[in-house]
């Protein structure tokens, strides 16, 4: 029987394998830190990078945790003059998802850190480890961000739940 | 429906709204670009926006590549000689610990520290990229928990980098840990942060000191001291960790917990088991700052101890 070989990731078939394994990851911990739109665009852009040092990318440790960096990097370049806050597309007469209109605007007033963490945490159902690792952080540091938003937006929202 | 709930609602629409990006897809943006990277740097090679003006350049560029030994000094401010030369001092401490430590032992006993940075390259920012190893060479950061400050200089040799979490830089390979912190409240306990915090002010140097050394549940905390770096008083102290935190509750994977850095960055306030923790306080221009150097249980051996040493006593504060 004829066997199937699985591309490394230093191959260059290793970068199909290596997007189809972390693209949805890094676009989501991206979209938290930058909105849905933006979000998007910087992790197409970070995988750019990516398949233009494709060589180096592959050695690294934590590839898809670097690639986080330079798309923020690299958002914060383009829009260094321009929109700043993450845009959250929610509030009344959205199709979906619905969410208090408050929402999308206490998400922006958040830290990077904490939009980061409590997003991937709660929203994208990453477990605390996950968020750690992909970060380069500590999973108390996960938490203590998580929390600490989760309690800014109750308290924004105006409610305990 | 509660917060959480929205949360994953609009977790949901991200990801069923967004279209995938492939592989094609990343190869023709990098390639031609949708507008975006159609030409590259003739200096450097890098990928040029055709939107903006801006010369795209490798994130890490700013903190990872050592300029050669050609490049030309900065005609820059005095200040950035006088850093040069700081620097150049704290290399020479540096490559020379090991030789003229009495009881060292041999080279392969101590954590890499050659320096190959000429002197004179300016500091370079310490928290623009993160999670990448230093290049060996002097850092500097002009902020501390987000309140800004005169530079602060550090320089590091090999087996360094900083973390995501902006604050605080680490070496895995001596399991050594550098924070900068300015505490906004200071737990009684560190065992039991929900029983309250120091009740008296941290917002003077001999008030932080207090409430830092005065904490419940170290196992043992050293008197502190006066020091000084660069004319700014400090005072510094070292601090134990208990080897076991059974029945300690102040959250996180440890339950301990020294203080509060006002979430604007400290995973480094919780603690781990054993940790030794050299503290330094200091009052710049009436800003209370807070550096640690910890090592981590198992990583305290004369080598480690040194090599944490060296780039903790590298740092050296600006005059305003």
């Amino acid at each position: 029987m004829r066997s199937v070989e699985t591309p490394s990731v230093s191959s260059p078939d290793g970068f199909e394998a290596f997007v189809a394994t972390h693209e949805r990851r890094l676009r989501q911990a991206l979209t938290a830190s930058f909105g849905i739109d933006r979000g998007r665009e910087a992790a197409a852009d970070a995988l750019a990078y990516a398949w233009e040092h494709w060589d180096r990318v592959a050695a690294m440790a934590n590839p898809a945790g670097y690639l986080f960096v330079v798309g923020r990097d690299r958002d914060r370049r383009r829009f260094r003059s321009r929109v700043t806050k993450p845009v959250f597309d929610v509030g009344p007469g959205r199709p979906e998802p619905w969410c208090e209109p408050a929402l999308a605007a206490q998400l922006a007033g958040l830290s990077d850190r904490e939009r980061v963490a409590v997003l991937l945490v709660n929203g994208f159902d990453w477990s605390l480890a996950e968020v750690a690792e992909f970060l380069g952080v500590s999973k108390s540091t996960v938490q203590t961000h998580a929390e600490r938003a989760m309690a800014k937006l109750r308290a924004g929202m105006g409610v305990t739940s | 429906m509660t917060v959480e709930e929205q949360l994953r609602a609009l977790a949901r629409h991200a990801d069923e709204h967004q279209q995938v990006i492939t592989a094609a897809e990343i190869r023709q943006r990098a390639g031609h670009g949708f507008g975006q990277f159609t030409t590259r740097s003739p200096s450097n090679g890098y990928p040029v926006l055709a939107d903006m003006p801006v010369q795209f350049t490798e994130p890490e560029a700013f903190v990872l590549e050592a300029p050669s030994a050609n490049d030309e000094p900065p005609a820059g401010p005095r200040r950035l000689v006088m850093a040069g030369l700081l620097a150049a001092a704290a290399v020479v401490a540096i490559a020379l610990l090991p030789i003229l430590r009495d009881d060292a032992g041999s080279p392969a006993d101590h954590p890499p520290t050659t320096i190959t940075v000429p002197p004179t390259v300016p500091p370079r920012a310490l928290f623009v990229t993160a999670d990448e190893r230093f290049a060996p060479g002097t850092y500097s950061v002009d902020q501390v928990a987000g309140s800004p400050t005169p530079q602060i200089l550090v320089t590091v040799g090999e087996g360094w980098r900083n973390s995501l979490d902006e604050g605080a830089i680490r070496n895995d390979d001596i399991g050594g840990v550098i924070t900068f912190s300015s505490p906004v409240a200071v737990f009684a306990d560190a065992c039991h942060a929900d029983d309250g915090v120091y009740p008296g002010p941290i917002t003077s140097l001999d008030g932080l000191v207090a409430a830092l050394s005065e904490q419940g549940g170290w196992l043992d905390v050293t008197a502190p001291s006066d020091i000084s770096v660069d004319g700014y008083p400090g005072k510094t102290f070292q601090r134990t960790a208990p080897a076991s935190f059974a029945g300690c509750t102040s959250g996180g994977d440890t339950g301990f917990r020294s203080f509060d850095n006002g979430g604007r960055a400290g995973g480094w306030e919780f603690y781990e088991r054993g940790e030794i923790e050299t503290v330094r306080v200091f009052d710049v221009n009436g800003s209370i700052i807070m550096l640690t150097a910890k090592l981590k249980t198992g990583h305290q051996d004369a080598a480690a101890v040194d090599g944490l040493a060296a780039v903790f006593d590298s740092i050296r504060i600006e005059q305003a």
